[in-house]
């Protein structure tokens, strides 16, 4: 048996049945998945590893199992998708831990949550200060909403009576030292325009320019250049 | 088109690794009268039963050759302990028809069948 080339064509049917499975399963985020999500990732993939160098035993029982788990999550995310039920025991429910302002200790400790778990969570969303919150929600990937109180919470455009900016998505007019003709239509300008705008700024040709990107809402143009006229070398004194 | 293609390709792909992972029953048939591998097992066993030594030798010569051409196509699909075994059985089986060790040999002949059979499970 040469074992060299067993692994390389068993890696690649890995590979190859794990890309298939991974593109049926979805395209949930990392951030996204619950617990039960991750779990399940770990064990296919775990699978996987397995099935590409385990020479002990045979492929196929090993890919028998990696599409059993596939489908069986699957078969949780389509139950899910259908009916609250399911989706509440599968994939669990979220939990109110702060109301009015109240820390609600009994729904923390069924959860096996501290307070400084909560703490640390209010921190990354940049609130230092725990009285400023009136609701905060424990989702089911475990990620933490929060609701400020409203003498907390930041103006919004509506609150200053200002009149807002079109959104919209900004194109890329130039990539790579390359116009793209399609985004320089969808944003409803022309070349001309462009070349007018690049030699407002001294640059004669696009291929000085690494990306040129354009928000049509805002009607702003960012330019950026390949010379920066910013060294990355390191000097040593 | 493109929809259908996105989705043939990978179900083709799939069938093709399962065709793969389960085609060592159908490739350890012989392909060719050098591979056939049962035959020449059965050959040295009937030679070790009427010890005809020197037959034996001839047919353990032809059984390592059969399993030479036969290991390269089936070692993706089966097992690397029942491949070891077999090579250590027909290790062990020249050893027994050196030393004219009837019952061993016969032994270790039933023992190479045994993993043989059981190559794909």
């Amino acid at each position: 048996m040469n074992e060299g080339l067993v692994v390389v064509v068993r890696s690649i049917i890995a590979f190859l049945t794990l890309l298939v499975f991974a593109r049926l399963l979805g395209k949930q985020l990392v951030s996204q998945l619950t617990f039960f999500d991750y779990v399940m990732g770990i064990t296919i993939g775990s699978i996987a590893a397995t099935l590409s160098v385990d020479l002990e035993s045979r492929a196929w029982p090993h890919w028998v199992g990696l599409a059993v788990w596939t489908i069986a999550v699957l078969a949780i995310q389509i139950a899910s998708a259908k009916s609250n039920v399911a989706a509440k025991v599968f994939m669990g429910e979220p939990v109110v831990v702060i109301s009015k302002g109240k820390l609600l200790e009994d729904a923390m400790g069924r959860m096996r949550y501290t307070a400084g778990n909560l703490l640390e969570q209010l921190r990354n969303q940049g609130i230092f200060d725990i009285s400023t919150v009136e609701f905060a929600v424990m989702e089911s990937d475990g990620q933490l909403s929060v609701l400020l109180k409203p003498e907390h919470r930041p103006a919004t455009v509506q609150d200053l009576a200002l009149q807002p900016q079109k959104g919209g998505m900004s194109a890329q007019l130039i990539y790579d030292g390359q116009v793209i003709p399609e985004n320089l239509q969808a944003a409803g300008v022309d070349d001309a325009w462009l070349t007018r705008q690049l030699q407002e700024q001294g640059i004669n040709n696009a291929a000085e320019v690494f990306l040129a990107s354009y928000h049509p809402g805002s009607q702003t143009l960012y330019i950026d250049r390949y010379e920066d006229g910013i060294s990355t070398t390191t000097k040593h004194p | 088109m493109r929809q259908f293609w996105m989705y043939t390709i990978p179900l083709l792909v799939l069938a093709g690794f399962m065709l793969m992972m389960n085609s060592g029953d159908i490739l350890k048939k012989p392909l060719t009268t050098q591979d056939d591998f049962p035959y020449y097992l059965q050959e040295v066993e009937q030679a070790v039963e009427r010890e005809d030594w020197d037959a034996a030798h001839s047919h353990s010569a032809n059984l390592s050759t059969a399993w030479e051409k036969v290991s390269p196509r089936i070692q993706f699909s089966v097992d690397k302990d029942e491949m070891k075994a077999i090579e250590v059985g027909l290790s062990r089986l020249q050893a027994f028809l050196q030393s004219q060790d009837r019952s061993q040999a016969l032994a270790t002949a039933a023992e190479i069948r045994e993993h043989w059979d059981h190559l794909n499970e």
